[in-house]
C-alpha cells in the first residue's frame, strides 16, 4: 500500500507533542501559536475572509479542503479570523516556507490536533504499535518513551515515528497495513538503540539528520519496497517489506478455478512439476477433479497447487457451470451495479460474436432477472436471451467474480423414519421381522399416500398393530427409552398437526424397532410429506427403516407396486444388504424449513444408487459436490435421489428426499 | 450533572511548563517527598484526580477535583480553544496559576508567559466567573534569600499588569519549604465554606480547653482550614494580596493583641506532621494517630477531631497546667457538633 506521508514527532519541553520532521512536507497541519497581539490586530480587520495580515510564524492563510475538526473558533476579540484560518494554515516548525505552504494547504491530510494524542500519548501506552485512524487516513506508530533523569531535563524523551496511509474503502480494512507493522517496530527499535547510544534525537546536532532518513524511507519503500539507510556509525536500518497475504479458503473438489493473469506467461522452469503440469489445464471451465484427471495429476497436489494460486491472488474460485444451475443476486453487493469497474468491464467481457457489445442496463435487467427457483436454461428460454450474442458461461462468472452474482446450491436431505442408531449387524433378523408384517407394511403405504392427514389414523387398519395407534409426543422427546410400546406413546388427538399420521407411521416403525432390537434407544421422528409444505417442525434423527420398506418404496417409484410387498423381480429393487446401507442413518436436525420442489427428476431413467449416497444426504453436502463425487451429472444425480427417497419420480417428486436451497 | 457538579470543587493547575505542578500536587495530596518528585514526568494534556476532602464522613462529601494542567504550547492552545474551554475553564471554583520564579528574562516575567496568563485568566472569566485566582510563584528555594524579596516583586509587577483590575492573590512557594502550605491551606479555605462557623466553635472550644490556640487541619493534606484566633495580619513577607476584599469571618475570631509565635508557624506545623508521617510509614506499619506533648514551656494535644479533620489544642503552661487528657475529653464532646457542622457545610 502507498504510504501517504511519514513523519517523526517528538514531546517538546515546550511545545508539547510536535511534528519535527514530515515527509512529504505540511501535509499535517498544526494552527499556528497565537500571541494577545495577534487577537488584537484580529479583532480591527474585517469580520469575514481570511486575514491579509499575520504576525510572526504565520503563513499567508488559504482556504483548504480538509477535515478540520479542531477550529479557534472565534471568541470575542476572534470574530474577524473565521473558523478557515486555523484549520487552514499549514506550519511546519521545522522550516517556515510560505511558498509551499500555498500549495500544499490544498492536499493537507488532517490535523496533528486530532492525533497527537496517540502519537505522542501518556507514558502508559508508549512502548506499544499503535494505529491510530482519522476520517480518512490511519496512522501507525511505536511511540517510545526513554527515561533518563540525567540526561533529559524533565527525565524523560518521547518520540515517535509514523507512516500514514490512506484508508481505502476497497481494500481489506488490515490487509494493506500488515505488512508495514514490523517495519515500523524495526525502526522504533533502531532509533532507540541510537537515542540511548548517543542521543541521536534529542540533540540539536544530530536531530538534523532525521529529515534526510525520512526521506530516504519515503521514496524507497514507495518505490523499491525496500529500503537500507545509514543512521551512524554504529546503526542502520535495513527494511523490506514483504507483502502480507491472507490464508487462502480449503479448496474442494468441485470448484472451477478462474485465472485473473495469464499464469502460464510467468511460469518459470524451477517452479513445481505438479504446477506446471497443471497450470495449462486453468482454463476457467473445468472443475479441479476434471483438471487432475486431465493433467495425471494426484487431486491432492492439484488441490495444494490451486491454493497456492489462489494465496498469490492468481486464482478466483467459482461454481461448475450447468443450464441447471440457480443464481441469485446478492443484496448487500447491489452497489456494485453502479461501479463503472462492473458497468464498463461487463459488456466486452460477455460479447460473443459479432456486432457491438450489449449496453450495461440490457445487461443488468438479465441479471436482475435471475432469481431462485429459475435455472440458467429457463432463465435462457424465458427472457429471450440471445445466445449468439451474450456468452451465457462467462455472463454469470462476470457476475460470481465481481461479487453481485450468488450461486445457490442444492442441498438434499434425506429423511428418515423412526431412529435407531444404525446397527448394520442385525441384517438377516430384520429380514425376517419384515416378512411377517405385511399387512402393516401395507396400511402403512396408505397412510403414506393419502394427503389428506387429519384423520389418518382412524382409519387405519382393523388390526393396527399396538404401536400404530399410540405416538409419543414425537418432537419433545427424541430419545425414548425402551417401554412397552403400548404404554409409552398416548394417542394423539385428531385435531393435531399434520404430522400425527407421521407419528403413526413412526409408530409402526419403532414397534418395529423395539421389536426387533429391544435395547436401542428409540427416537421419533415425524416425516415430512412430500406433498405437505414444510410448517413441520425440525427433523429429529433418522431411524432405521426394515429394509423391505424401503424396498417396496423403492418400488412405489414405479408406480407398479405390490401390495403383497413380497420381493418381486424389481428392475429397480436394489438388494438387501445394499438397502440396509441405504437405510443407515442421515441424520438432520433443525434444517428443513422452505422445502421446494426438485429440479425435475427423470423417473423413467435407470440409476444406479451408490451406496454412500445416502449418507451424504445429511444437508452438509451440496449438489455440486455430490454430482463431482460419483461423477454424475445432476440429471442423473436428482434421479437417483428420486429413487433413494422413494418419490413418484415426476414433477420432481424425490421422495423423502427434500432439497434446500441455499 | 448538576448535582455532582456542586459537590465537586473544581480547582484548576495551570501554568508554565516545568514550574512544579505536578510536584506540588504529589507533595501536598500524596504525601510524597519533595526531594523525590524530580522523577514525575511531563504531564500530558490534564491529569484530572478526585480527592475527598473535609466533609461528613458520608459518600455525599464534596470531592476536591484537581485538574492537573499541562502546559506546553500546543496543550495550552487547546484548552484556549472554543471547546477546550468549555471543558476545561467551566465550572471551577478556583484556578491556580504557578509561574517559576527564576524564568524571569532581564528582571521582568517572560512576555509569553505572561500572554498565556491573561488569556487563561479571560478563559476563565467566561466560564467561571468569578471564581478566585491564586498566583504562585513556584520554586522561592532556588533563589538567594537576599534576592527572594526582589524577584518575588519583579513578578508581581508583571501579573498585576496582566490581571488589570481582576482581583487575585500571590504567593511565593517552595515545596522544600513551608510557604507552600501556607498558600495552599488559603486555597483550601476558599473551598469550605462555613470557615467562619469552625472558627468561631473553635474559639468556644478554646476557651473552654483553656487554651490559646486551637486549629482544625484537613487530615489527609494537613492544610489549615481553620483557626480560632486571628492575631496580627498575615504578614506580606512573600505574599501579596491584589484587589481582594478582606477577610470578613476573621472578625469572629478572637481578636489579640500578642503575638503568638512566627506567622508561619502553623505552615511548618504542617511540614513537621507530614514529614514525621511519612517517615513513620516507611519504617514502621503503622499509621499516624495522635500527638500530646507536655513540656515546659506548652501543653499540645493533636487529634482527629473528625472523620476528616484534625484539631490541634496548644495550652500554655501557666497556672493552672492543664492536663492533656481533660484536652482530649472535651475534644471527644464536641466531636458531634463538629461533625454536624462539616456535613452542613455542604
Amino acid at each position: 500500500m502507498h504510504i501517504s506521508s511519514v513523519f517523526f514527532a517528538i514531546f517538546d519541553e515546550n511545545q508539547g507533542p510536535r511534528i519535527v520532521y514530515q515527509v512529504p512536507e505540511n501535509l499535517i497541519t498544526t494552527p499556528p501559536p497565537r500571541t494577545r497581539a495577534e487577537t488584537i490586530i484580529a479583532a480591527s480587520t474585517q469580520p469575514n475572509g481570511s486575514d491579509p495580515s499575520a504576525k510572526g510564524e504565520d503563513v499567508p492563510q488559504e482556504n483548504g479542503i480538509h477535515d478540520a475538526a479542531d477550529d479557534v473558533r472565534p471568541g470575542p476579540k476572534q470574530n474577524s479570523l473565521s473558523k478557515s484560518t486555523a484549520s487552514k494554515i499549514s506550519t511546519s516548525y521545522a522550516n517556515n516556507n510560505p511558498q509551499s505552504s500555498s500549495v500544499n494547504a490544498r492536499s493537507a491530510l488532517f490535523e496533528w490536533q486530532l492525533v497527537s494524542q496517540f502519537v505522542i500519548p501518556r507514558p502508559d501506552i508508549c512502548g506499544r504499535l499503535t494505529v491510530s485512524t482519522t476520517k480518512k487516513h490511519r496512522i501507525v506508530g511505536y511511540p517510545v518513551i526513554i527515561r533518563d533523569n540525567d540526561r533529559y531535563e524533565r527525565g524523560t524523551f518521547q518520540f515517535n515515528v509514523c507512516f500514514v496511509f490512506a484508508k481505502d474503502m476497497d481494500y481489506g480494512k488490515e490487509a494493506g497495513i500488515s505488512c508495514y507493522e514490523p517495519i515500523v517496530r524495526k525502526i522504533a527499535r533502531v532509533l532507540t538503540a541510537s537515542e540511548i547510544d548517543q542521543s541521536f534525537l534529542s540533540s540539536e546536532k544530530t536531530q538534523p539528520r532525521m529529515y534526510p532518513i525520512l526521506e530516504q524511507l519515503f521514496a524507497d519503500l514507495n518505490s523499491f519496497s525496500e529500503t537500507s539507510i545509514r543512521i551512524d556509525e554504529y546503526n542502520s536500518l535495513e527494511l523490506r517489506i514483504f507483502p502480507h497475504y491472507p490464508n487462502p479458503p480449503p479448496v474442494n473438489a468441485w470448484d472451477v478455478p478462474v485465472p485473473l493473469i495469464d499464469i502460464a506467461n510467468r511460469m518459470e522452469v524451477n517452479w513445481d512439476l505438479t504446477m506446471r503440469k497443471v497450470v495449462p489445464f486453468i482454463n476457467g471451465i473445468d472443475h479441479v477433479k476434471k483438471i487432475a484427471q486431465k493433467a495425471e495429476a494426484d487431486i491432492t497436489l492439484v488441490k495444494e497447487c490451486m491454493s497456492q494460486v489462489m494465496m498469490y491472488q492468481c486464482v478466483v474460485m467459482t461454481d461448475i457451470f450447468q443450464f441447471s444451475n440457480i443464481y441469485t443476486l446478492c443484496r448487500p453487493t447491489m452497489w456494485l451495479f453502479t461501479d463503472p469497474a462492473v458497468t464498463e468491464e461487463c459488456g466486452p467481457y460477455v460479447h460473443k460474436g459479432t456486432g457491438s457489445p450489449l449496453p450495461w442496463p440490457r445487461l443488468a435487467w438479465l441479471y436482475a432477472r435471475l432469481k431462485p427457483p429459475m435455472t440458467v436454461g429457463t432463465w435462457i428460454s424465458d427472457y429471450e436471451v440471445d445466445v449468439e450474442r451474450i456468452d451465457v458461461r462467462r455472463f454469470i462468472s462476470f457476475g460470481v467474480i465481481k461479487g453481485f452474482l450468488r450461486r445457490v446450491h442444492h442441498w438434499p436431505i434425506l429423511l428418515k423414519d423412526d431412529s435407531k442408531p444404525y446397527v448394520a449387524a442385525s441384517t438377516s433378523k430384520q429380514r425376517n421381522k419384515s416378512m411377517t408384517l405385511p399387512l402393516q407394511l401395507h396400511s402403512n403405504r396408505l397412510i403414506e399416500r393419502e394427503a389428506t392427514i387429519q384423520t389418518r389414523h382412524s382409519s387405519t387398519p382393523s388390526d393396527p398393530p399396538p404401536g400404530l395407534g399410540s405416538s409419543a409426543p414425537a418432537l419433545e422427546t427424541p430419545q425414548e427409552t425402551l417401554e412397552p410400546p403400548s404404554m409409552s406413546r398416548p394417542i394423539t388427538s385428531p385435531s393435531a398437526a399434520p404430522n400425527d399420521n407421521v407419528r403413526a407411521i413412526s409408530g409402526i416403525g419403532s414397534y418395529f424397532a423395539s421389536s426387533s432390537i429391544p435395547r436401542e434407544p428409540i427416537e421419533k421422528e415425524p416425516k415430512v410429506m412430500p406433498k405437505t409444505n414444510g410448517t413441520g417442525p425440525g427433523l429429529t434423527s433418522s431411524s432405521y427403516v426394515p429394509p423391505s420398506v424401503l424396498k417396496s418404496r423403492m418400488g412405489m417409484g414405479m408406480s407398479s407396486y405390490d401390495s403383497t410387498g413380497n420381493e418381486e423381480e424389481d428392475p429397480h429393487a436394489v438388494s438387501l444388504p445394499i438397502a440396509q446401507e441405504l437405510a443407515g442413518q442421515a441424520y438432520t436436525q433443525g434444517q428443513a424449513v422452505a422445502k421446494m420442489k426438485g429440479v425435475s427428476g427423470n423417473g423413467g431413467l435407470t440409476v444406479e444408487v451408490p451406496p454412500e449416497l445416502s449418507e451424504l444426504l445429511d444437508g452438509t453436502h451440496h449438489s455440486d459436490e455430490l454430482c463431482v463425487h460419483f461423477g454424475q451429472s445432476w440429471n442423473v444425480l436428482s434421479a437417483t435421489l428420486g429413487v433413494i427417497g422413494g418419490g413418484t419420480g415426476d414433477d420432481g417428486d424425490l421422495g423423502r428426499v427434500v432439497i434446500l436451497y441455499r | 450533572m448538576e448535582r455532582n457538579v456542586k459537590r465537586e470543587k473544581k480547582v484548576i493547575l495551570m501554568g508554565d511548563a516545568g514550574s512544579g505542578k505536578s510536584s506540588m500536587r504529589a507533595v501536598i495530596f500524596k504525601n510524597t517527598l519533595p526531594d523525590l518528585t524530580y522523577r514525575l514526568s511531563s504531564t500530558h494534556s490534564y491529569e484530572r484526580e478526585n480527592f475527598r476532602f473535609f466533609g461528613g464522613p458520608n459518600s455525599n462529601a464534596p470531592t476536591l477535583s484537581l485538574w492537573d494542567c499541562a502546559s506546553q504550547r500546543g496543550f495550552v492552545e487547546s484548552y484556549l480553544s472554543e471547546d477546550g474551554q468549555a471543558t476545561v475553564f467551566a465550572h471551577a471554583s478556583t484556578m491556580i496559576y504557578v509561574f517559576e520564579v527564576t524564568k524571569l528574562v532581564n528582571g521582568r516575567p517572560p512576555e509569553m508567559s505572561m500572554d498565556y496568563f491573561s488569556r487563561c485568566l479571560e478563559a476563565l472569566d467566561r466560564q467561571s466567573p468569578g471564581a478566585p485566582v491564586f498566583v504562585l510563584i513556584q520554586k522561592m528555594d532556588l533563589v538567594q534569600p537576599a534576592q527572594k524579596q526582589a524577584d518575588f516583586d519583579a513578578w508581581i509587577t508583571g501579573v498585576k499588569a496582566a490581571a488589570g483590575d481582576r482581583p487575585l492573590t500571590v504567593y511565593g512557594t517552595s515545596i522544600y519549604e513551608d510557604t507552600l502550605y501556607r498558600a495552599w491551606s488559603a486555597i483550601i479555605r476558599i473551598l469550605v465554606p462555613n470557615v467562619s462557623d469552625l472558627s468561631r466553635n473553635l474559639s468556644i472550644l478554646s476557651k473552654s480547653c483553656g487554651a490559646i490556640e486551637t486549629v482544625i487541619f484537613e487530615k489527609n493534606t494537613f492544610l489549615l482550614v481553620a483557626k480560632s484566633t486571628v492575631d496580627e495580619p498575615e504578614s506580606d513577607f512573600l505574599m501579596v494580596k491584589h484587589n481582594v476584599p478582606d477577610d470578613q469571618e476573621e472578625r469572629h475570631a478572637i481578636q489579640s493583641t500578642k503575638s503568638h509565635g512566627p506567622i508561619n508557624r502553623f505552615e511548618v506545623i504542617t511540614k513537621l506532621i507530614k514529614t514525621f508521617k511519612n517517615d513513620s510509614r516507611r519504617h514502621s506499619s503503622e499509621t499516624f494517630e495522635s500527638l500530646r506533648m507536655e513540656i515546659a514551656d506548652f501543653t499540645l494535644v493533636l487529634e482527629s477531631l473528625t472523620a476528616t479533620s484534625y484539631v490541634l489544642v496548644i495550652a500554655s503552661n501557666e497556672e493552672p497546667r492543664i492536663s492533656p487528657e481533660a484536652i482530649a475529653l472535651n475534644i471527644s464532646m464536641v466531636r458531634a457538633r463538629f461533625e454536624q457542622l462539616q456535613i452542613a457545610a455542604k
